[in-house]
C-alpha cells in the first residue's frame, strides 16, 4: 500500500543495469531471483528512492515532467508504480528519510 | 558516473520522450535457445563461382560507426582491387544481420578452390598494395573481437557425380549413394 509520507529506497542487494541506449533498465532482485525491465518513467521513480518519502517522489518526479506541482494524473501514477515496485521487491520502505546530504535544501523545503 | 549525472541521465530520456508513457515494469521471462541454426545460403554470385567462403564474427557496438564508415569508404575499391588481380576471386560484400547489429558477415567467392590459395599468394607478395593495407584493417576490426568463423560453401552442381566417381575408393560413400543397404 502506497503511502505519502513512507521513505521508499531500493531493496538491498538490487542489481541495476542501464540499458540507456535501448531506453530501459534491467533490474534484478537476487532475493527472489527475477529480471524486470523499467522503462524510463519507471526507471527515474526507481532512482528517485533513495531514502525519500512518497510525497517528495511525487514532486520530483513532476518536475522532470516540468509540471510545477504534481497534479492528480501525476499522483497516480507515482502511486501506482511504487506499489509496484514494493510488490516486485524492487522497492522497500524504511522508517526515516536517508536523503543524501547533497540534497539541495529547496528539494527538501518543497 | 556518480549518482546525479546518472538521474540527469534518466530524466533527459524522459523528457527526450515524443509522448508521455506512464511508467511500466515487466517481468523479463527467460527463454531457452539452442544455438544451432541452420547455415545461411550465401548470396547471388557470379554462376562461375565454385566456392564461396563466409566469415562471420561480431563487431563491438562501439566499433560499429568506425566499421561501417571504414566500409563505405572502402569496400567500391576492395572490390575492384581483388577482381583486378584476375585470379577468379572476388569480394562479395559485408552484410549486418538485423535487428541485433553486430553478428557481420563478408563473402568472398572464388571460381575454383585454387583460386583461394592463389588469393592468398597474391596478397602475401603485395604488402603495400592498398589492397592488402584495406584487406589488414578489415581484418583488424574483427581482431579486436575474436570471433571470426569461416563457413565454406561450395556450388552443389559441381558436386555432381562426385560421390560416385569417389565411391570406390570410399565404402562410406554408399551411405550417401543409398546403397549400403544393397552392399549389406
Amino acid at each position: 500500500m502506497y503511502s505519502p509520507s513512507g521513505f521508499y529506497r531500493k531493496t538491498s542487494a538490487l542489481k541495476v543495469r542501464p540499458v540507456p541506449e535501448m531506453g530501459f533498465c534491467l533490474v534484478f532482485t537476487p532475493a527472489k531471483p527475477r529480471l524486470f525491465t523499467l522503462n524510463p518513467t519507471a526507471w527515474l521513480v526507481l532512482e528517485l528512492c533513495d531514502g525519500r518519502s512518497g510525497r517528495a517522489v511525487e514532486r520530483s518526479y513532476a518536475d522532470t515532467l516540468d509540471l510545477e506541482r504534481p497534479d492528480a494524473a501525476v499522483r497516480a501514477e507515482v502511486r501506482g508504480i511504487l506499489e509496484d515496485l514494493e510488490r516486485k521487491e524492487i522497492v522497500e520502505r524504511c522508517g526515516k528519510p536517508l536523503v543524501q546530504r547533497g540534497t539541495p535544501r529547496t528539494e527538501m523545503k518543497k | 558516473m556518480n549518482r546525479s549525472s546518472d538521474l540527469n541521465r534518466i530524466k533527459r530520456l524522459v523528457k527526450n520522450g515524443a509522448t508521455h508513457e506512464q511508467p511500466k515494469v515487466d517481468l523479463l521471462l527467460g527463454e531457452l535457445r539452442s544455438d544451432y541454426g541452420l547455415p545461411s545460403p550465401p548470396p547471388t554470385t557470379g554462376i562461375g563461382d565454385a566456392v564461396v567462403i563466409v566469415w562471420e564474427y561480431d563487431i563491438c557496438l562501439g566499433d560499429f560507426d568506425a566499421f561501417h564508415g571504414f566500409l563505405l569508404k572502402t569496400e567500391p575499391t576492395l572490390a575492384a582491387d581483388v577482381q583486378d588481380l584476375d585470379i577468379g576471386a572476388s569480394y562479395g560484400g559485408t552484410f549486418a544481420q538485423l535487428p541485433q547489429g553486430n553478428p557481420h558477415r563478408t563473402y568472398w567467392a572464388y571460381s575454383s578452390v585454387k583460386a583461394v590459395d592463389k588469393f592468398k599468394d597474391a596478397l602475401a607478395k603485395q604488402k603495400k598494395s592498398e589492397l592488402y593495407k584495406n584487406f589488414s584493417r578489415l581484418v583488424a576490426f574483427i581482431d579486436c573481437c575474436c570471433t571470426l568463423r569461416m563457413h565454406r560453401y561450395y556450388r552443389a552442381s559441381l558436386l555432381a557425380n562426385h560421390i560416385a566417381t569417389q565411391r570406390a575408393a570410399d565404402p562410406i560413400l554408399d551411405l550417401f549413394a543409398g546403397k549400403a543397404n544393397k552392399k549389406m
